[in-house]
């Protein structure tokens, strides 16, 4: 299986068997999987908003989600057959947590994934936000399984599995297998 | 109210000068070092606000440097962002088990390091 590092400010769509992997902390990832088509794919943006026409789109959430699902959608998926992951988001070590808009970076992040995938008609099946821990996110593109560990000096790390539904029920939540 | 103070710390002249300059139009008071161990040195007798650190440094390296600040009570509030070079990706792993508090990518993008030294201020 290939391998593959997603860094911030990149997005991939694999169409053959990867594991994508990428860490976040502040900055969220988007991981999409066709239930039909058995592809998978992810981005990983660090600001809500503020993407260009041609410049950095993978940095900004609005333009990350809309390429990332964009990329789906062209080879040829549904909307409905889908499903959606929003991960990240994090105040690491409870920094930012203060900020005068009551709102940290992470949390801005993950509400402008949200709002993205909104905007294109596409519900969230699971999100894993905030929180004061970063996270190291597994993704088989080839049957949609998910591991989110999280990594922290202070406290051991938890792991969280997510397997994609496998009846493929347009919009139904897939099964987490173990904490 | 004054200014908060950032300790910017990388071995590289030219990237301490990016830095520097970049978060200096800030208005922040900005403090430098050009290892681990001077950070270290730096954030005990002066307790910054923020510590903006790269990882790949003699002497010390920013993990290092990171997991040091955590353990002395007296520095070990401070918040610090790590500095990645594309290839070091176990780094981040390491530097947010050493405690560090966000990262971001060499070259560094302006608006992104803004944006987390913004927000992990409170700003």
């Amino acid at each position: 299986m290939k391998s593959i590092y997603l860094l911030p400010g990149q997005w991939v769509v694999a169409h053959e068997a990867a594991e994508i992997t990428t860490i976040l902390g502040s900055c969220v990832a988007v991981c999409l999987f066709d239930r039909v088509r058995r592809i998978g794919g992810m981005n990983h943006f660090l600001l809500a908003t503020g993407g260009s026409l041609f410049e950095d789109r993978g940095r900004y959430g609005d333009t990350a989600c809309d390429d990332l699902l964009q990329c789906f959608v062209a080879s040829g998926s549904r909307l409905f057959d889908l499903e959606v992951w929003v991960l990240g988001g994090a105040s690491v070590g409870g920094a930012g947590l203060s900020a005068p808009s009551g709102i940290p970076l992470g949390a801005r992040n993950a509400a402008g994934a949200l709002s993205a995938l909104r905007r294109r008609g596409l519900g969230v099946d699971h999100e894993v936000t905030g929180g004061v821990s970063a996270r190291r996110l597994k993704f088989q593109t080839e049957c949609g399984r998910l591991e989110l560990k999280t990594i922290d000096g202070l406290t051991p790390s938890a792991t969280t599995l997510f397997a994609a539904n496998p009846g493929g029920t347009p919009g139904g939540p897939a099964p987490r297998l173990e904490r | 109210m004054p200014n908060k103070t950032v300790l910017v710390v990388d071995d590289s002249p030219t990237a301490l000068m990016m830095n520097t300059m970049l978060l200096g139009r800030l208005s922040y008071a900005i403090v430098s070092a050009k290892d681990g161990q001077e950070a270290l040195d730096k954030a005990v007798a002066l307790l910054p606000d923020l510590v903006v650190m790269d990882v790949m440094m003699p002497k010390m390296n920013g993990i290092e440097a990171c997991r040091a600040i955590r353990r002395n009570p007296a520095t070990q509030a401070i918040p610090v962002i790590l500095v990645t070079t594309r290839g070091e990706e176990e780094y981040v792993a390491q530097g947010f088990a050493a405690g560090c508090n966000d990262y971001v990518t060499k070259p560094v993008n302006a608006a992104e390091l803004v944006a987390k030294v913004r927000a992990i201020l409170g700003e």
